[in-house]
């Protein structure tokens, strides 16, 4: 029996794409558009049959863009059109005007028109209130349908709702249905070729500390950073290829670094994928190599139907492609007029007038004319786009939760997630809030919307990541837990090196010194390490093999962190009376609570000196009968002090007591030297 | 006459529907990420309307749930409720798939729509009630919230901060309630990028408050109109890092 589908045709931007969704995947012979205005919507201004040519196929579609080489030759992906079972036809589109008819009687109408068919009435999603009629509507004879976003249907009766598998249709074209030309950068198929190769430089990343070169690059900024901002871009590091471990580890398993320098990497897989990667795209880190890491993840995990990855939706019109490449270029100019010391924003206007050959005074008008001629003519498809995109997103993926975005962010530092999410193109996401971010950095910020943000450690889990209620943080890997160890050693190292040590207002804490050293929030490292959350001096003395002259240095460095803490605060409640004294209002809440805290920091540094003072001096006899013991013995002037202070003793003035003991035994004492006390001179 | 309802992430309507009439019994249909709001607005529904108000609690649409999926847990939701009596009747708010799934497992005869100004019911009882007349005042305050506009600033305290103001505009011209439902409001033109900015600060703040679908924002700035349909992108692309 042949079938007859019809639907609500409601004017706007995305009715045409849900209508071909339900073409597509009942596959009908006849369909049967019922065409009505919808209270409330607004109807869209620009138009065309971009249904019926979609239904004639790709090239009749393209067709209704007669212009897309103006105002230059762009790349663009073109739709497939509609799809038939084999052997079958496209369907037959009539078009039906409610007008003043009741839906019972424009159906009874179609029932007699087109006679034994099987009658299917999509819902599809949006226009409700036109529905109102077809869901009480009683005919056994029509059945009700709701197509599904990745193709199939769903079929509502007394008995359930039944499932239907069905054809989808794909997110290229339903961009060209909705009046908007798309270039897609990698399908999914491509993106699975290189699988193993991309998978393989993801498990190698590691973690880029904070550099001098980076400092200076944040110093040559318009904005002014505090120490404040400089701590949290110690411990907020990206997770990325930069690092000499990525390099290490990218080796050890079996993939080559064939070239490496500041300004890129040029890598080697196992079976000779090559990637030659720009660390930089005018002075901006470069995004592509975690959005290409991240689209890997989701093809691996998110059983998509679709993913593309570096989608450009493009201006539907000639003139608004041009409007636009006119407004960058004018942005690039105002940018270079009004910032003439910084490099990031002279470096667009100069650089396009030298490819121009021209100086940058050249006027306005004609610099912009042989700029649309040079983009025309040059080969690189993304500068062709980038100025006449409406947006680009970094992933896009079709499964059956409908089309999501993703965005790679490295960090996400500044962007403000609920304005990104509107600035996509609303025809293609229903629902609404189907926008991810993802980051790659050590420590995410917790302050920013978590809901949407997802790490790309956690992206191999599909779906079930939704489940996780820290998503948003990095969950590293054993080969990762075992460099973060590493890491944490090699810093602890660094503390209890003899030497002076000197904590200032960026690094005030051993909180901050891990943080900088090894490039995370200590919460989060010491969540990954111990399991819980501890403080770094305890840490360092559970998990640390601290030997007896260790334990001193750290108990000094960790007075002097004190001390810097107080005079820290002491500079704060300065300020905080200096403040008071102006309003006459007395002493705050906060002066109180900060001079609590430095009494009870004093405290605790007196407690750690009281352990010292603990000790006691060890009196002449028993010196003297721990001096017998070793006389002619390897042991050293150090170990023997070590060796009273284990035993509880102080040792302050020793030297001065063992001298009196030799000289009345008349034997050699040496500070230096393997053994301290001889029994003759020699 | 029974209402049943199955709210949408606007409450506006459905407010207005249950205080339009004087129902035997109100059965509101919600979902985890509104239920709290849901269960505020009854809360406060309670000072206006005599009916009783039962809320029970499905599953919603969340993220790790495809629309095939969670049809077919609605659908078992609903096994612990019989078909529904005559005198009952659906308003039609939520989703195609929830009304379709409603209607055909419990059996819904009639559905009720808004229709300027007046709730229209269709299917075996044929009826229409004049709108409660809802201002701006009660609208809020069923959702915690008291509005004042005083010398060009309209802001909005919660209960919940202790009269803290969690929203303040100096660029707002008018605000009303419209026929659909929703809160239309106009806003002063730009006359800087500064301004702009600033005025789609706003709008994205009272969006975090009332969600993306109860509020229209007139505004005669082309930028701003094309970013609100989600068409254009009206500021300049955000870098990676500073």
């Amino acid at each position: 029996m042949k079938s007859l589908l019809a639907f609500f045709s409601a004017p706007t931007q995305s009715s045409n794409i849900v209508q071909a969704m339900a073409i597509q995947s009942h596959q009908p012979d006849i369909v049967v558009q019922i065409e009505a205005d919808i209270q409330g919507q607004a109807k869209i201004e620009r138009g065309g049959p971009f249904l019926e040519k979609w239904l004639e196929g790709a090239g009749a579609l393209l067709d209704l863009y007669p212009d897309l080489n103006q105002p230059f030759e762009f790349p663009y992906t073109p739709p497939e059109g509609y799809i038939p079972d084999v052997g079958a036809k496209t369907p037959e589109l009539i078009k039906m005007k409610m007008g003043d008819l009741e839906l019972p009687q424009i159906l009874e109408n179609i029932e007699h028109d087109f006679p034994e068919h099987e009658y299917i009435f999509d819902l599809l999603p949006g226009a409700k209130l036109l529905k109102i009629d077809v869901l009480l509507h009683d005919g056994n004879r029509w059945k009700q349908t709701y197509t599904l976003d990745n193709g199939g249907f769903l079929e509502f009766s007394r008995e359930g709702v039944k499932t239907t598998d069905g054809e989808l249709l794909s997110i290229v074209d339903r961009s060209w249905l909705a009046g908007f030309p798309i270039h897609v950068s990698m399908t999914i198929d491509e993106i699975r070729s290189k699988q193993e190769f991309y998978s393989m430089v993801m498990d190698s990343t590691y973690i880029e500390t904070f550099t001098d070169e980076e400092r200076q690059l944040m110093n040559s900024k318009l904005k002014s950073f505090t120490q404040e901002d400089f701590k949290i871009r110690k411990k907020y590091r990206p997770i990325s290829i930069q690092s000499d471990k990525f390099v290490e580890r990218f080796h050890a398993k079996g993939g080559q670094v064939v070239n490496r320098g500041p300004e890129g990497i040029e890598l080697r897989g196992t079976n000779g994928e090559e990637w030659d990667i720009e660390f930089f795209q005018n002075t901006v880190p470069n995004g592509v190599p975690l959005e290409l890491m991240m689209v890997n993840e989701i093809s691996k995990a998110w059983n998509c139907d679709e993913v593309f990855q570096g989608v450009s939706i493009i201006q539907p019109s000639s003139e608004l492609r041009e409007a636009s490449f006119k407004n960058f270029f004018k942005k690039h100019r105002e940018d270079f007029l009004q910032h003439p010391n910084l490099e990031h924003m002279t470096r667009p206007f100069r650089s396009r007038c030298e490819a121009l050959g021209l100086s940058v005074d050249t006027p306005f008008e004609q610099l912009i004319s042989l700029e649309i001629k040079r983009v025309g003519e040059c080969d690189d498809n993304d500068e062709k786009l980038a100025f006449i995109r409406v947006c680009e997103i970094d992933a896009l993926t079709l499964d059956s939760h409908g089309v999501c975005s993703f965005d790679a962010k490295q960090i996400l530092r500044k962007i403000n997630i609920q304005q990104a999410s509107m600035q996509r193109p609303a025809f293609l996401f229903n629902p609404k809030e189907a926008y991810y971010f993802v980051t790659g950095s050590t420590s995410h910020d917790k302050k920013r919307d978590n809901q949407a943000v997802i790490h790309i450690s956690n992206l191999h889990k599909g779906r079930d990541v939704f489940q996780m209620e820290a998503k948003h943080e990095w969950t590293p890997s054993q080969e990762d837990l075992e460099y973060l160890k590493a890491d944490w050693i090699k810093a602890v190292n660094g503390i209890l090196e003899p030497r002076v040590w000197k904590w200032n207002l960026e690094t005030s804490t051993f909180g901050d010194y891990f943080e900088e050293e090894i490039g995370i929030s200590w919460r989060l490292l010491s969540k990954f390490l111990f399991n819980k959350q501890i403080d770094p001096v305890d840490a360092i003395l559970e998990n640390y093999p601290i030997e007896g002259h260790q334990k001193d240095i750290l108990i000094r460095v960790s007075i002097e962190q004190n001390k810097c803490i107080i005079n820290e605060l002491q500079k704060s409640v300065d300020l905080l009376e200096k403040k008071l004294k102006k309003k006459k209002k007395g002493e705050s809440r906060l002066v109180t609570q900060l001079q609590k805290k430095i009494v009870s920091l004093e405290n605790k540094g007196k407690n750690k000196n009281d352990n010292n003072r603990k000790r006691e001096d060890i009196g002449l006899p028993e010196l003297k009968k721990r001096l017998i013991q070793i006389i002619d013995e390897e042991v050293t002037y150090s170990k023997f002090n070590e060796s009273l202070r284990k035993a509880g003793f102080r040792t302050k003035g020793i030297q001065a007591k063992i001298r009196a003991i030799a000289k009345e035994m008349d034997w050699v004492f040496e500070t230096s030297g393997k053994i301290m006390i001889r029994s003759t001179s020699e | 006459m029974q209402l049943h309802i199955m709210c949408g992430k606007s409450p506006f309507l459905w407010i207005k529907a249950i205080l339009s009439y004087e129902w035997s019994k109100v059965r509101i249909y919600t979902y985890h990420e509104i239920f709290e709001q849901t269960i505020r607005i009854c809360s406060e529904l309670t000072t206006f309307s005599d009916s009783e108000l039962e809320v029970v609690a499905i599953q919603g649409l969340a993220s790790a749930n495809s629309m095939r999926k969670y049809s077919k847990e609605f659908e078992e939701d609903l096994n612990q409720f019989k078909t529904v009596e005559e005198d009952v009747i659906l308003f039609y708010s939520g989703t195609v798939p929830h009304l379709a799934i409603l209607v055909s497992k419990l059996n819904y005869r009639s559905l009720m729509k808004f229709h300027s100004g007046t709730f229209i019911i269709s299917g075996h009882i044929e009826d229409s009630i004049d709108e409660y007349g809802l201002d701006l005042d009660q609208f809020f305050k069923l959702q915690g919230y008291i509005l004042a506009m005083k010398k060009g600033t309209t802001s909005l305290t919660s209960k919940d901060t202790g009269g803290v103001s969690v929203f303040k505009s100096d660029r707002i011209t008018n605000m009303e309630l419209s026929y659909f439902g929703k809160i239309q409001i106009d806003w002063k033109e730009p006359k800087t990028s500064g301004q702009r900015k600033k005025t789609v600060a706003e709008i994205l703040q009272l969006i975090v408050l009332f969600g993306r679908h109860s509020i229209e924002h007139n505004i005669d700035d082309p930028i701003i109109e094309n970013w609100l349909k989600n068409v254009n992108m009206p500021f300049e692309t955000e870098r990676e890092e500073e």
